[in-house]
């Protein structure tokens, strides 16, 4: 059968519109969203000074007065020691840790560590060497959470065996003569 | 309302993640600073006429005495050779016989004299025996704390300080002189300083 051109003109044309309405209902619409969130770590940092010590130049350690002649019975004047938080998340003080060197065991042995908080509540009132007997580790009960750019104050006497609080107690022993001891106390410090 | 199996386990998976994070989030950042502080002590230390010990002889020539012998004078310079002040200082004499044994007769029959020369006073002066006897004699305080040590004397003792005392020993009776009984005996006479710091 033979059509004529006309016909088949149309023809062609049909099928090419066919074409073009079916590649568009292949195509969707589309759009994106995202969220982006960005997470810093915080930064657990203390600080310790004492009005009558020097503090290292790293601000972590502080060294006190030093006590020299010291006889059989004394009660040395109470130290303010100052923890402070400056880094940028709460610092919680959960305790210190009692440590020592020494020449003479005798006077290590009768050497008393008093600690007071800054409500006058007694953390600690023991012979270093005692404290050393066991763990080493004076425990503040519940912590002592300290706010960023807070500090806290604990109040540190050193003294003969007895002796603290006034009492005049037993003092040193005879063997405890031209001794020395370094103590050491360690805030340890949880964020 | 049944959940289709895909979505079961996307919903797992999700759970899972978050006990993760909660893990992470249980640690703890920690942090230490410390303080420290030296303590050292002092000591004490007692020379009698620049000898240290506790078994000092000091001689005295006082041997083949008289009845009416010269008075026997002996200086005792008490030094605190430590580096803490003496709070106290206690003087504890002993002289065998005063308790009745040998050589009795000689020692109940002596006189002694102390005095710091140092400050000028007389710090007892009386028997021989009434001193080694009691713990608190004349111009001695009775010792507060300490016991067994004699009796205070009046003045305290700096670090590095010196009291000087004189001991005079006489007969008692200096114009009848020693007892018959007293010939060929002796006594020994012991004086002991003990310094306290407090």
């Amino acid at each position: 059968m033979a059509y004529s051109r006309k016909v088949l003109t149309v023809g062609a044309l049909g099928v090419a519109a066919l074409a073009l309405i079916g590649t568009g209902a292949g195509a969707t619409f589309h759009d994106s969203a995202k969220a982006q969130q960005t997470i810093t770590a915080g930064n657990l940092s203390v600080l310790i000074t004492s009005p009558s010590g020097s503090t290292s130049p790293d601000g972590k350690t502080v060294t006190l007065n030093t006590l020299t002649n010291e006889p059989s019975h004394f009660s040395a004047p109470q130290e303010t020691v100052t923890v402070t938080n400056n880094g940028s998340v709460p610092a919680t003080v959960t305790g210190f840790t009692a440590a020592d060197t020494y020449d003479n065991a005798a006077l290590e042995g009768a050497l008393n560590i008093q600690l007071v908080d800054s409500g006058g509540h007694q953390i600690c009132n023991d012979l270093i060497s005692t404290l050393k007997a066991g763990t080493g580790f004076i425990a503040i009960p519940g912590g002592t959470t300290i706010a960023t750019g807070g500090s806290m104050n604990v109040y540190v006497t050193f003294s003969s065996s007895g002796n603290s609080d006034g009492n005049y107690g037993t003092g040193l022993p005879q063997a405890a003569q031209r001794g020395s001891v370094t103590p050491t106390l360690t805030a340890n410090v949880t964020g | 309302m049944s959940v289709h199996p895909k979505l079961m386990i996307g919903a797992g998976i999700a759970i899972a993640g978050l006990g993760l994070i909660g893990a992470g989030a249980g640690a703890t950042y920690t942090a230490q600073v410390s303080t420290n502080t030296s303590i050292s002590t002092g000591g004490i230390g007692l020379s009698l006429n620049g000898q240290t010990g506790s078994a000092l002889r000091l001689g005295v020539d006082a041997k083949n005495l008289g009845p009416h012998f010269t008075p026997i004078s002996k200086d005792l310079l008490l030094k605190n050779t430590g580096t803490l002040d003496l709070a106290s200082d206690y003087l504890s004499v002993t002289a065998t016989g005063c308790d009745g044994g040998t050589g009795a007769a000689l020692a109940k029959a002596l006189q002694v004299r102390l005095t710091d020369v140092t400050h000028n006073m007389q710090v007892y002066d009386g028997a021989l025996c009434s001193l080694a006897d009691s713990p608190s004699g004349q111009g001695f305080t009775t010792p507060p704390v300490h016991t067994g040590v004699g009796g205070q004397l009046p003045h305290q003792l700096g670090a590095g300080a010196s009291i000087l005392y004189q001991v005079v020993i006489q007969p008692t009776d200096t114009a009848a002189g020693l007892p018959a009984a007293a010939q060929n005996s002796s006594t020994t006479v012991s004086f002991a300083f003990t310094g306290f710091d407090s």
